[in-house]
């Protein structure tokens, strides 16, 4: 089981959610692995630097050499920060719902440099979530997009770029990094009613993040994103193009009824 | 600096487990003629090399000013990014200390849920130890593990994190049996395979009837090295004389090297050389 774990990930070293990896095991193996048995294996793996286990999104990656175990700091581009918010998005995806729902199951993927697409329609992370409530016969399914920016480039312009995602996403958010006494912040701050009131117009979600290294207080949601409702055909395309295959195969299965 | 990391483990209480790991960061601080530092992180409950290290403070000790390694896990587990150096004890210039805590066991025991059995919370352990143990690599050039008996979840990521692995044992026949059932529950429970080709065996204590030990024994350990199974490598360094260690490590400080350790110093310096090379880092190339 432990090699079949391991070769189901894939080798580009991208992250696989937890449960998505389970799921796919099962469609291998033809039998239900636990999450015990799933977590020796783990254990095991990453004793043999063959993986990296990551608590806090519970996902599990190949180890490549040139990959480090804890996310960039401090931030210089754009590429520091997504680890970061990933991160944000595997813990706090249950504050994007009020209220939050009964039963709530998420992959977040790196959707940054997915070779598809071009600037206006590749968000740099996406989350799908798919929520079931008591008195709902069916699951609900939403696809959530996420621009990032630093300081120095918030501004309009990047509330219409994030607005450009909601042609494939039911929620865009767009995540400005300004980090308190800095001054492409202050500058920022000047541009913000502006990019609130777009965003406001449009649908559009900011989220303002003063330290990334702080779930808790380091994240603040200026403004919550309207549902859009591409068509589902569109939604489809981008999982299809942009999602790793073994999260393809687990919200497959989470979607059925 | 990028430390190395060193893990004394043995599920058998009693054979040495603190007395070496502390020679070792002795031997080594000494060796280093003050140009290495040293970290002893201490994750057995029972405190012996935090207390060591520590000797009285008053009410200052870093167990009871939230500076230990459970601390740091705790922060973590709450999703707080914690600075590992801050909870770090100063000693001396070249021997430092993240202490242990009591309720080390409770922290593990509250991790665990239906939803997250013992071996999901095993793997967020290791992962937050792993970022602790690289934060401390930068300051240090050995990172020495103290690990409590018959093992803990913490103690279980210490042998998979670490670069090698020292068994101290005992030559009489429960230790020997002893390093037998260590080696299976790591390579069977466990599935740490590469364990085995990163451990060390040094033999504690001189052979006395008093003690049970014997040659015969020392024989077996040495006969086994090696094996398929678990091939561990030996010290060729012994530690002999049980009352000269406990000397050296109740030896109020400040203390040189020799006058702590005593006639013992000859055996935990040729011990920490031989350590270094099983790091396969000369000591003189450190630093």
């Amino acid at each position: 089981m432990r090699d079949m774990l391991y070769a189901l990930l894939p080798e580009d070293g991208n992250y696989v959610a937890l449960e998505a990896a389970q799921i796919a095991l099962a469609e291998r193996t033809g039998e239900e692995a636990s999450i015990d048995q799933l977590g020796q294996c783990i254990f095991a793996l990453v004793g043999q630097a063959k993986i990296d286990w990551l608590p806090d999104e519970k996902q599990l990656r190949r180890t490549l050499p040139n990959h480090n175990r804890s996310p960039p700091w401090p931030i210089s581009c754009e590429r520091d920060l997504e680890p970061w918010l990933e991160r944000y998005l595997w813990q706090s995806a249950r504050g994007f719902y009020s209220p939050p729902p009964p039963s709530l199951t998420v992959v977040v993927e790196n959707t940054a440099r997915v070779p598809v697409g071009t600037q206006w329609t590749r968000p740099d992370l996406s989350m799908a979530c798919v929520t079931r409530y008591l008195y709902q016969p069916v699951p609900v399914f939403d696809l959530f997009t996420f621009e990032l920016k630093l300081a120095y480039d918030c501004n309009v312009r990047a509330v219409h770029e994030s607005l450009a995602h909601s042609s494939s996403a039911n929620f865009s958010y767009l995540a400005v990094y300004a980090p308190e006494g800095d001054e492409a912040s202050v500058q920022a701050e000047t541009n913000l009613p502006i990019m609130l009131e777009q965003a406001g117009r449009h649908g559009v979600g900011i989220i303002q993040i003063r330290d990334p290294r702080r779930p808790r207080d380091g994240y603040r949601r200026l403004l919550d994103a309207r549902r859009h409702a591409p068509s589902p055909a569109k939604i489809d395309g981008f999982i299809e193009d942009r999602f790793h295959s073994v999260n393809k195969l687990a919200l497959r299965r989470w979607v059925k009824p | 600096m990028n430390a190395k990391v060193v893990a004394c483990a043995n599920m058998k209480g009693g054979v040495g487990k603190s007395t070496v790991a502390l020679s070792f960061a002795e031997g080594t601080a000494h060796l280093g003629q003050g140009r290495l530092r040293v970290l002893v992180i201490d994750t057995d409950l029972q405190l012996n090399a935090s207390t060591i290290l520590v000797r009285d403070l008053d009410g200052g000790e870093p167990w009871r000013q939230g500076k230990t390694v459970e601390d740091y896990l705790r922060q973590r587990a709450a999703g707080q990014c914690p600075k590992a150096m801050s909870l770090v004890h100063y000693v001396d210039e070249n021997v430092q200390l993240l202490s242990a805590k009591l309720t080390l066991v409770n922290f593990e025991r509250s991790l665990l849920s239906r939803d997250r059995p013992t071996t999901m919370v095993r793997n967020d352990i290791s992962a937050w130890f792993g970022e602790c143990l690289s934060q401390l690599r930068e300051h240090y050039q050995l990172i020495i593990v103290d690990t409590p008996p018959g093992l803990s979840l913490l103690a279980e990521c210490a042998l998979q994190l670490a670069d090698l692995v020292v068994i101290p044992t005992v030559p009489n026949r429960l230790s020997s049996a002893g390093i037998e059932t260590y080696a299976k529950y790591i390579t069977d429970e466990l599935g740490l395979v590469d364990v085995g080709t990163k451990s060390t065996v040094l033999i504690n204590m001189k052979p006395t009837p008093a003690t049970r030990t014997s040659e015969k024994w020392i024989e077996q350990i040495k006969a086994e090295a090696g094996a398929d199974s678990f091939p561990y490598k030996l010290f060729d360094t012994q530690y002999g004389m049980r009352d000269g260690y406990r000397r050296g490590t109740e030896i109020e400080r400040p203390a040189n090297f020799q006058r702590a350790w005593g006639t013992v110093a000859d055996p935990i310096l040729a011990a920490t050389r031989e350590l270094w090379s099983f790091l396969d880092a000369p000591l003189h190339q450190r630093g």
